[in-house]
């Protein structure tokens, strides 16, 4: 006992056993000894059968929280007394059948579980007390997916504008867990990293840390919540209990590639660290820096990328530039947002293997700001520039990892590019759009659990049609057509009351029946907030009126995307060369609380769709 | 005066048949040999009748090592192999026959039904296996049973740090207990041949790989011979030679075994050398380029050391193995032959420095190795010997030569006695019992008569009223040792205190020494200092990397321990470095009632727990651990120790955490100048801030958290502060220990 908590008296006092006076008194002592030593066999005894039926009932109680019987009948009580969870009620209804299910597809590890190690430490004295611990949570009533867990500061930050998400931490987790009631519950390996949140979860030196993910993991199981766990590398057995447990194991970059998953990144870093990609006239200011470091920073550094790193300076100080690492000491995600904003090139060592998830954030993030970036091969930087139809343009110079001499000449190439044609960075931007992006691979991980919610809604759009449009030249069938080809298809249309029934009939004739038609009040409020009032989607657009003949299939998904890169400016107009219209996308929410109205116009310069 | 040795003898039973050659077997021999190199005169009970002599002949062989042969004895009424019961009842036969000072068992069950022997209980060195290695899969009644077995145990001996840590977070009563006992490898008995790795990989110089062993589907013995093939399209030439004979049905893998043969047969590169004795494997090995111990990643979650790997780097052969925690700590996070699958190592054999790779990770495999040697485990075990069968010092000596001396603790609470309560008991002639005070001033009147009457030395653990009980009711010619931690003397009852009954009043720090002696008036020369122990052998671990980010509390409640002051560190350090990171090991408030009943005490927790809400430079930086025994593990990733309290006596945790090499950070409570030395002690959270930005980002952390390490082992180590308390038993400690800081101890 080496715990100096207590310096007062009787304070968790240790125990000097009986069987320490049954060995030192002496024998005539020997009958009164025999009679205490009975009493205390007896005692004993008494205390641990009580202990095991309390135990029972535990397990009982477990047992029926976990039940689905119970769980529907939790999920009734708690939307009678919250209007909130009223809402909610079919979706979580739905949520907890199609859970059920995909456990029963799941191979029974659950039924064949031990019952579960005894945690120490969980029972407070004063419970209202300990309340004190938990940290203030405020639900996110406009994101569609909450996900709450053991979280990697920086993906969190990611998530965020798509999602209410809440970190918890070892001491806070279950009740936390259980407090917030999440629609996922994550234990994200790079959370286990000796500087995160939960640093060296899955080592035997910090049991203490995967009891807390146990207790977790029963609060989620508890609540009915999908568990999912993302690897972050290879070499983490020490996970496989928690994996054992979860619903789902998804590998994000660095881990082995199983159920390969990328945790996506935010567009919105464009505007962080690139905004002159968005201007028709902006130049990149001149470089300063080159940003380099590990692809998969939680994976060990060895001799070889120190060497190639060592190649990286002495190239950067021939041409007057310094070798910037990742400034770790500053603040998620201040400091990587700093890195990659002074970086002219992205330079990153590393792994390189075909069973390795690949496509890091850092990578994902210099080719979203049009950095040339240089590293190993990576199939899945190279699946995703060839999707968006770059690969061969696209300013990526690989060399063989570990090779120093290769990796300085790439480096040297690189720095010789020119910028990146913004016909190419659209296309890499809609590429990342729809597959690394959070709420695209948020959706993935749903598909995969089997529930309805949908990450995606934070893009719904409605299209907000004015009354001039359709009483005028163009008329309803040009519109149609053009919503018909539209790949992001819309959610709503926002129109006039006097219009709908011309636009519905419209729309049925092209067999779009199940897209709804939203009535706008005929009031004299601005026209974005009478749209918000109609509109029950995320988004609301309007196009101009010139561009509905030649209306571009891309044309919604690019305004999104313009909202995105904007980092969700309360009101973004898309400019298109030649075209004194202007497209343009407010939040509903911003319009609601008259934040669209009053800001100014953020211009995002499109290249058109031409090309 | 030389110290009187004590003979040593030990009971060993490894519940495993010595007639298969196994690594239970081994285990047991090389236990057995270590024990007596270490001097200890040892008796092996075997499990099973002889039908080969293999291990039991060296075992006979062995200088002071006695078999018990059950079966030939006609101890036994098992016919060929004991019953675990028949094993404890014949170890307990053997024990009253010639009682040993430890009994060395293995094998939890085994294990089990010796820790509720109640006279085996104590003396136990228990070695376990079979333990369920993770939280998830540890069932209620393993726990209970794990728990009986570590209150049973002098000792746990755990093969690995991982399997320390892990049995010290999840069984309480483990914390403090465990100590390491790593696999041991056999001395090749050659010399390994330097090789010659010119042209490496070649045609004419192929890469020679080796495996040994058993053939099974989880040791991926089927892709080792796919090797040569994958390398040589990748331009290296290799030849994987394979040892063993054992080939495993995989049942759930049918038609494996013919595979694995046919490949061992007939794979182009592979030279299935079929079984071979243990000597000539050893030196096929060494011709090796390479050992492989690639494994299925099932099995990287174990918290146990392959002796194969131990084995090829004894040998200087490098090893191509799976990245696990445990390997990590072993050869280094960027040893260069960590591997996941083919690919892999594909990329690790072909790198153009192969040969250079290949020598340095050969060197760094050598030089990790060198603590599973037997004389490694020999200097292992006679330090643990040390410590539970202690010799009397000196003086005490000189006392023990008149006759035995009997020892009587009196107290309510022996938290911080437990440790030099053991020691006394462990030494030959000295006879300890405890007077258990119901509670400070409750006791049983009749029991403390009978110990007054029967003891040569009582000691009073507290000054409280068990002190004034003794002082007044003691026996002329019986020495009465009193100890006085802090808060005795805002009691009133040290008035009542006879003093002049007392030989010696023991405080723990130069400080409150004066401080006794100003407040009570009694005689100065009668006040002396024995500090606090630090169990440095049970801190002293790696530690786990992020740890120099890392400060750490030990003890917040009540607020005079000042927990605010550590977040205004941490939050110092994040305005500036945000990856610090403050873990907190205490009981809360609340968990206290004597503290939670106080209004201030709540005010003060809920503003310290409002600013970790509200205060973005810590919220979500700050980790409350838990309270419990395993301050050792937790301080595995702990860098710096904060104490920032008002008041204390001796306040341990910065010893503690010195004693894991974490740096202590100190403010200037009343007397902390004469416990620790002065360059710990800083004037403001702002300062400690500062000093640790300092440290860290010069890399001088290391540095300094060494310099802290060999200032606590020169202060107060168990050892010494139980030898001071042992002398204590035959004469008085100087006074002039009551006025020299304790840091400045040699």
């Amino acid at each position: 006992m080496t715990d100096s908590t207590v310096s007062g008296p009787g304070a968790d006092s240790s125990t000097t056993g009986s069987a320490e006076i049954e060995m030192n008194l002496e024998p005539p002592e020997s009958e009164r000894l025999t009679k205490l030593t009975g009493e205390n066999a007896k005692l004993r005894a008494e205390v641990r059968q009580a202990l095991a039926r309390a135990q029972r009932s535990e397990a009982d109680a477990a047992r029926v929280r976990a039940s689905t019987k119970f769980q529907v009948g939790d999920l009734l009580v708690k939307a009678a007394r919250h209007p909130r969870r009223a809402l909610l009620l079919p979706r979580d209804l739905l949520r907890l059948y199609r859970l059920r299910r995909h456990r029963r597809s799941q191979p029974a590890a659950e039924e064949n579980a031990l019952p579960p190690a005894r945690m120490r430490r969980t029972d407070y004295t004063d419970e209202i007390a300990a309340r004190l611990l938990l940290p203030r949570v405020a639900e996110r009533l406009d994101r569609p997916l909450s996900i709450a867990g053991a979280l990697d500061p920086l993906r969190a930050a990611v998530w965020a504008p798509s999602a209410a998400v809440t970190q918890v931490l070892p001491h806070d987790a279950a009740t936390l867990t259980s407090e917030v009631d999440p629609d996922v519950v994550v234990i994200d390996g790079l959370s286990a990293e000796p500087l995160g949140t939960w640093s060296h979860l899955g080592n035997p030196a910090a049991t203490d840390r995967a009891i807390a993910a146990e207790s977790l993991l029963d609060a989620a199981k508890s609540n009915g919540r999908p568990l999912v766990l993302i690897r972050a590398r290879a070499s983490d057995a020490g996970l496989d209990a928690i994996a054992d447990r979860c619903d789902l194991v998804l590998d994000g970059p660095g881990a082995s590639r199983r159920n390969p998953w990328q945790p996506g990144i935010d567009l919105g870093i464009v505007a962080h660290c690139a905004p002159w990609l968005l201007r028709d006239d902006g130049d990149a200011p001149a470089p300063t820096a080159v940003l380099a470091g590990p692809m998969h920073a939680q994976l060990p550094e060895n001799q070889a990328d120190i060497a190639v790193r060592e190649a990286w300076t002495d190239a950067a100080s021939d041409r007057g530039v310094r070798l910037s690492t990742m400034a770790e000491s500053l603040p998620v995600p201040a400091g990587f947002l700093t890195a990659l904003g002074e970086a002219g090139v992205v330079a990153l060592t590393g792994p390189s293997s075909p069973q390795m998830v690949g496509a890091a954030s850092i990578a994902l993030a210099a080719l979203a700001c049009g950095r040339p970036l240089v590293s190993p091969h990576d199939q899945d930087i190279d699946a995703l520039l060839d999707s968006a139809g770059v690969a061969d343009s696209w300013p990526w110079l690989t060399y063989p990892a570990g090779d120093a001499e290769a990796a300085r000449e790439a480096l040297s190439r690189a720095w010789n590019y020119r910028p990146v044609d913004k016909g190419d960075l659209w296309q890499v931007w809609r590429a990342l759009f729809s597959t690394a992006t959070p709420p695209a691979t948020w959706t993935q991980v749903m598909t995969q659990l089997g529930l309805s919610t949908r990450p995606e809604s934070v893009r719904d759009v409605a299209v907000y049609l004015p009354s001039r449009l359709i009483g005028g030249d163009i008329g309803p069938s040009t519109i149609v057509d053009a919503l018909s080809r539209q790949q992001l298809r819309p959610r709503e249309i926002l129109v006039s009351s006097e219009h709908h029934s011309t636009l519905r009939a419209a729309l049925d004739d092209r067999g779009l029946t199940d897209l709804p038609l939203r009535l706008l009040a005929p009031d004299s409020s601005a026209s974005w907030v009478r749209a918000a009032q109609a509109s029950t989607s995320a988004l609301i657009a309007e196009i101009p009126d010139s561009a509905w003949r030649t209306l571009a299939p891309l044309a919604l998904q690019d305004l999104v995307i313009a909202y995105e890169v904007s980092n969700r400016s309360p009101r973004v107009s898309m400019m298109i060369p030649d075209d004194s219209a202007a497209f343009a996308i407010v939040a509903r929410q911003g319009a609601l609380d008259s934040h669209s109205s009053a800001a100014e116009s953020t211009p995002i310069h499109h290249p058109g769709w031409w090309r | 005066m030389t110290p009187r040795v004590r003979p040593r003898r030990a009971l060993v039973y490894g519940d495993v048949n010595l007639n298969i050659l196994d690594g239970s077997a081994i285990w047991v021999q090389s236990m057995s040999e270590a024990l007596s190199r270490a001097g200890v005169k040892v008796r092996v009970l075997l499990k099973a009748r002889v039908t080969t002599d293999r291990l039991v002949a060296p075992l006979r062989a062995m200088p002071g090592v006695e078999v018990v042969d059950p079966f030939s004895m006609g101890l036994s009424q098992d016919p060929d192999e004991l019953t675990r019961p028949e094993a404890i009842r014949l170890l307990t036969q053997l024990d009253e026959q010639s009682p040993a000072d430890l009994v060395v068992v293995r094998g939890l069950r085994l294990v089990a039904g010796a820790a509720r022997n109640e006279r085996l209980a104590g003396r136990l060195w228990t070695y376990l296996t079979d333990v369920p290695q993770s939280v998830d899969k540890v069932p209620e009644s393993t726990l209970d049973t794990l728990a009986e077995i570590a209150d049973a145990s002098r000792y746990l001996l755990c093969q690995t740090e991982e399997l320390r840590s892990y049995l010290e977070s999840l069984v309480p009563g483990a914390a403090g207990r465990c100590i390491l006992w790593p696999p041991i490898v056999p001395e090749p008995g050659f010399t390994p041949r330097a090789r010659n790795l010119e042209g490496i990989g070649s045609a004419q110089r192929p890469l020679r790989l080796v495996y040994t062993g058993k053939f099974a589907a989880a040791w991926k013995t089927l892709e080792m011979t796919e090797l040569p093939a994958a390398l040589q399209a990748a331009g290296v030439t290799a030849e994987v030679h394979m040892v063993g004979d054992k080939i495993h049905d995989e049942n759930e893998l049918p038609g494996w075994s013919d595979r694995m043969r046919h490949a061992l047969e007939h794979t182009e590169g592979v030279i299935w050398h079929g079984g071979l004795p243990r000597q000539q494997a050893m030196e096929l090995s060494a011709t090796a380029d390479l050992g492989l111990s690639w494994r299925d990643r099932s099995m990287d979650a174990s918290l146990e050391l392959s002796t194969k790997v131990l084995e090829f780097a004894q040998l200087d052969v490098p090893i191509l193995l799976n990245r696990t925690t445990m390997h990590e700590a072993l050869l280094g996070s960027d040893y260069p032959f960590f591997v996941t699958d083919t690919a892999d190592i594909v990329q690790a054999l072909t790198a153009p420095d192969l040969a250079e790779r290949l020598d340095a990770a050969a060197l760094r495999a050598r030089t990790a190795t060198e603590d599973f040697t037997m004389t490694a485990a020999v200097s292992r075990l006679q330090a643990a010997l040390a410590r539970s069968t202690p010799t009397a010092p000196p003086d005490l000596g000189e006392r023990l030569d008149q006759g035995p001396v009997k020892v009587a603790v009196a107290s309510h609470d022996l938290k911080f006695f437990t440790r030099i309560l053991d020691h006394l008991r462990g030494i030959d002639g000295i006879e300890v019992r405890v007077d258990e005070w119901e509670s400070l001033s409750s006791h049983d009147e009749k029991v403390s008569r009978q110990l007054r009457d029967w003891a040569d030395v009582v000691i009073c653990e507290w000054a409280g009223p068990n002190a004034v009980w003794y002082s007044q009711n003691k026996r002329e010619d019986q020495r009465l040792i009193v100890r006085l931690h802090r808060f005795e003397l805002d009691a009133g009852w040290l008035q009542d205190v006879n003093i002049d009954g007392v030989d010696q009043v023991i405080c723990v720090s130069p400080f409150y020494a004066q401080l006794t002696a100003e407040r009570t008036g009694w005689p100065t020369d009668r006040i002396a200092v024995i500090p606090n122990w630090v169990d440095i052998e049970q801190f002293e671990r790696p530690k786990l990397p992020g740890a120099e980010f890392t400060l750490g509390m030990i003890g917040i409640s009540p607020h005079r321990k000042r927990p605010d002051l550590g977040v205004e560190v941490l939050s110092l350090l994040r305005r500036r470095d945000a990856r610090f990171r403050l873990a907190i090991k205490s009981k809360l408030p609340w968990d206290y009632w004597w503290i939670w009943r106080k209004p201030e005490e709540r005010l003060a927790t809920e503003t310290l727990m409002d600013r970790l809400r509200d205060d973005p430079t810590v919220h979500g930086a700050v980790s409350f651990d838990g309270f419990g025994g395993d301050v050792a593990v937790w301080l595995r990733r702990v860098g710096w120790v904060l104490s920032t309290s008002e008041d204390e006596s001796f306040h341990l945790a910065p010893a503690e955490g010195m004693a894991s090499r974490a740096v202590p950070a100190i403010l200037p409570w009343p007397g902390a100048d004469t416990i620790y030395s002065p360059r710990w002690i800083h004037s403001s959270p702002a300062d400690i801030a500062e000093v640790i930005l300092d440290t860290v980002h010069s890399h001088a952390w290391s540095r300094l958290a060494d310099t802290a390490f060999d200032e606590v082992s020169g202060s107060f180590p168990l050892n010494a502060v139980c030898d001071a308390w042992a002398d204590l038993l035959a004469e008085n400690v100087p006074s002039s220990t009551a006025s020299r800081p304790l840091h400045l101890r040699d």
